[in-house]
């Protein structure tokens, strides 16, 4: 079950990886003029006014929406809780759009909704956030796929050699214990800045989770399934494969999430230290030109698009491990 | 004080010989420790000695080798040397004081508030009801990304970075403090309210008892989180405050990577004795409320 999965992880990576080695500058502006190179896109996007809903609308249609939920909630009793999250939410946008109006806040430190999202359609032009997105989105497949790949078989070969573990421990919590961001410093020194120090400690990050879960499954797993296997005759290899490796599954996979959520964090630091693209960078260079409603845009995705991995990967789980 | 000191130069590298001899006795004493002392020393130290040791002869051989260049992985005898260079000119110990005292204030100011507050949310289903999405939304945002609006509000320094590790601490201790809250038996609740006990019993003889050893495991957590937004901040935003991840990266911009590698090391001691310290408090309270 798990090899699909692996597999398709692998490929994907060398699809992935040759463009990644090459996302640089050079390449985006040697192109036939339909990308814009991203230092002066910036600066064009500050003038590009974008478009604009008007702050009474937006605060009508929220409001409206807020009461319209508020009829529904007596259709379904499974519903309510939902019902009730968005509506805080909504509550929540009209109060934020309203201070600003109001001048309870400074619009240049905390941004309206209305103006986020007309920073958020300015910088969707030209493909220049699509483009941001793409390079995130390459690099994080990039770190967790060479997580994944050291950290299974690395966890697998630690458990399988008896007291490995109980030897190797206290230095894998030393280094475990070192934060991954702080790894920036000497890793940028080793190999300068660009992709391969961003990925490097963004793999780290997600490194330690699978690794150690990984242990910890093939560690739990009962040793009375390799016995049936043993007595139904099976080999070594059926007892790792049909027994043990099932076993673990589970505990790896809570593993691959907490990885993953930890390497969503860490993608977001290593941003902001060491590469020229990405949503991190986007929002290091907004805030140094106290672009604020960019760096809440760019907040903002960032977030949401972590929601939507940690449930799709909820989703794959159910789908992979139904045991 | 604490900017732009360059040690490479000043350090006097310790010999093979030194290096050795003590790595023998370190090792030494560690067994004779663990003979005469069994309870005192576990075996995961004497483990710990012993891979330690070997990764660092490895090392040591490999720089000795020219494996790897020594200006950017420079040997554990320089590193150790600059260590204790770094120590007794006094300049270690405010960076690692700025970080300790950054990270305790945060997270003392997490469990301030995070407490009462998943207690409040716990307790009343409806507020969960309403509030839960919300900050699950905020939680999903990765607190490093939080950073830049920090500094734009707050400025560089002690206020930004203090703020990013009470916002990461805050959600691990608000979390389980919610959960642990839930879980208070029901039974226990009406014995309270039968014999006339008011809100305050109530959260005194039932609630903060059965919550506690989850409400800890929390606190653990969110000074793990803290721990690593602490390093991410210094890295980026507390300029001339000080503290561990500043030292670092001033170093790196020498080119010095000796202090660069000491800042790693001291890391990795505190944060091992930061997380076997909360595991400890962990393990007795566990212990004195289970039955």
């Amino acid at each position: 079950m798990a090899v699909p999965f692996v597999v398709g992880i692998l490929v994907a990576l060398l699809v992935v990886a040759p463009q990644v080695s090459g996302l640089g500058f050079a390449q985006v502006s040697s192109g036939e003029g339909s990308v814009i190179a991203p230092g002066s896109l910036i600066e064009a996007a500050r003038f590009v006014p974008g478009r604009r809903i008007p702050p009474l609308v937006f605060l009508a249609a929220v409001s409206i929406l807020a009461v319209l939920l508020q009829a529904v909630r007596r259709g379904s009793g499974r519903l309510l809780p939902l019902v009730r999250g968005t509506t805080t939410m909504l509550i929540f946008l009209i109060a934020w759009e309203l201070a600003v109006y109001l001048g309870l806040v400074t619009t240049i430190l905390l941004p309206p909704p209305t103006i986020v999202l007309q920073r958020l359609d300015a910088l969707w032009l030209n493909d220049y956030l699509a483009w941001h997105l793409l390079a995130t989105f390459r690099r994080f497949a990039l770190s967790f796929g060479v997580a994944l790949a050291t950290a299974f078989p690395l966890g697998v070969l630690v458990a399988s050699v008896p007291r490995a573990f109980a030897w190797l421990y206290p230095v894998i919590n030393f280094v475990r214990m070192i934060p991954s961001p702080a790894w920036a410093p000497l890793v940028i020194l080793w190999v300068g800045l660009g992709d391969p120090p961003a990925i490097f400690i963004v793999s780290i990050a997600i490194f330690f989770p699978i690794f150690l879960n990984t242990i910890r499954g093939i560690h739990s797993a009962l040793p009375i399934y390799r016995e049936v296997i043993r007595t139904l005759g099976g080999g070594r290899w059926d007892e790792i494969w049909s027994a043990t490796v099932p076993c673990a599954l589970p505990t790896v996979f809570t593993g691959i999430r907490i990885g993953f959520g930890l390497g969503w964090v860490v993608l977001a630091t290593a941003e902001l230290v060491a590469v020229d693209s990405g949503l991190g960078w986007l929002i290091q260079v907004a805030y140094t030109q106290v672009d604020s409603p960019a760096v809440l845009a760019a907040m903002t995705l960032i977030c949401w698009l972590g929601i939507l991995l940690d449930a799709g990967l909820r989703q794959l789980e159910r789908r992979l491990i139904p045991w | 004080m604490l900017h732009g000191r360059y040690f490479p130069d000043l350090v006097e590298v310790m010999s093979i010989s030194t290096f050795l001899l003590g790595l023998a006795a370190v090792l030494l004493l560690l067994g004779l420790c663990r003979l005469l002392l069994p309870r005192l020393v576990p075996t995961s130290l004497v483990r710990a000695g012993v891979i330690g040791g070997a990764a660092l002869l490895v090392w040591e051989a490999a720089s000795r080798l020219t494996l790897a260049s020594p200006i950017l992985l420079p040997p554990p005898t320089v590193v150790l040397s600059n260590l204790g260079l770094m120590w007794s000119v006094g300049y270690l110990q405010p960076h690692i004081i700025a970080s300790l005292w950054r990270l305790l204030f945060a997270c003392g100011l997490a469990v301030v508030t995070a407490i009462p507050l998943g207690i409040l949310v716990g307790r009343f289903g409806t507020v969960a009801d309403y509030v839960e999405p919300f900050l699950h939304m905020i939680r999903m945002a990765p607190a490093p990304a939080w950073l830049p609006l920090a500094i734009l509000w707050f400025g560089l320094g002690n206020t930004s970075t203090v703020f990013l590790i009470w916002l990461g601490a805050f959600f691990p201790i608000f979390l389980n403090t919610l959960t642990a809250t839930r879980r208070a038996d029901p039974a226990q609740i009406e014995t309270v309210r039968t014999f006339g006990g008011d809100v305050f019993d109530l959260a005194w003889e039932v609630i903060i008892p059965a919550s506690l050893p989850l409400v800890i495991t929390g606190i653990r957590e969110g000074i793990g989180v803290g721990w690593i937004l602490l390093l991410t901040a210094e890295l980026v935003s507390t300029s001339i405050a000080g503290g561990l991840g500043y030292m670092m990266e001033d170093a790196r911009t020498l080119l010095d990577a000796a202090t660069v590698v000491s800042g790693m090391l001291v890391i990795g001691i505190l944060g091992t004795l930061l997380d076997a310290a909360m595991r400890g408090l962990e393990l007795r309270y566990m212990g004195r409320l289970l039955p």
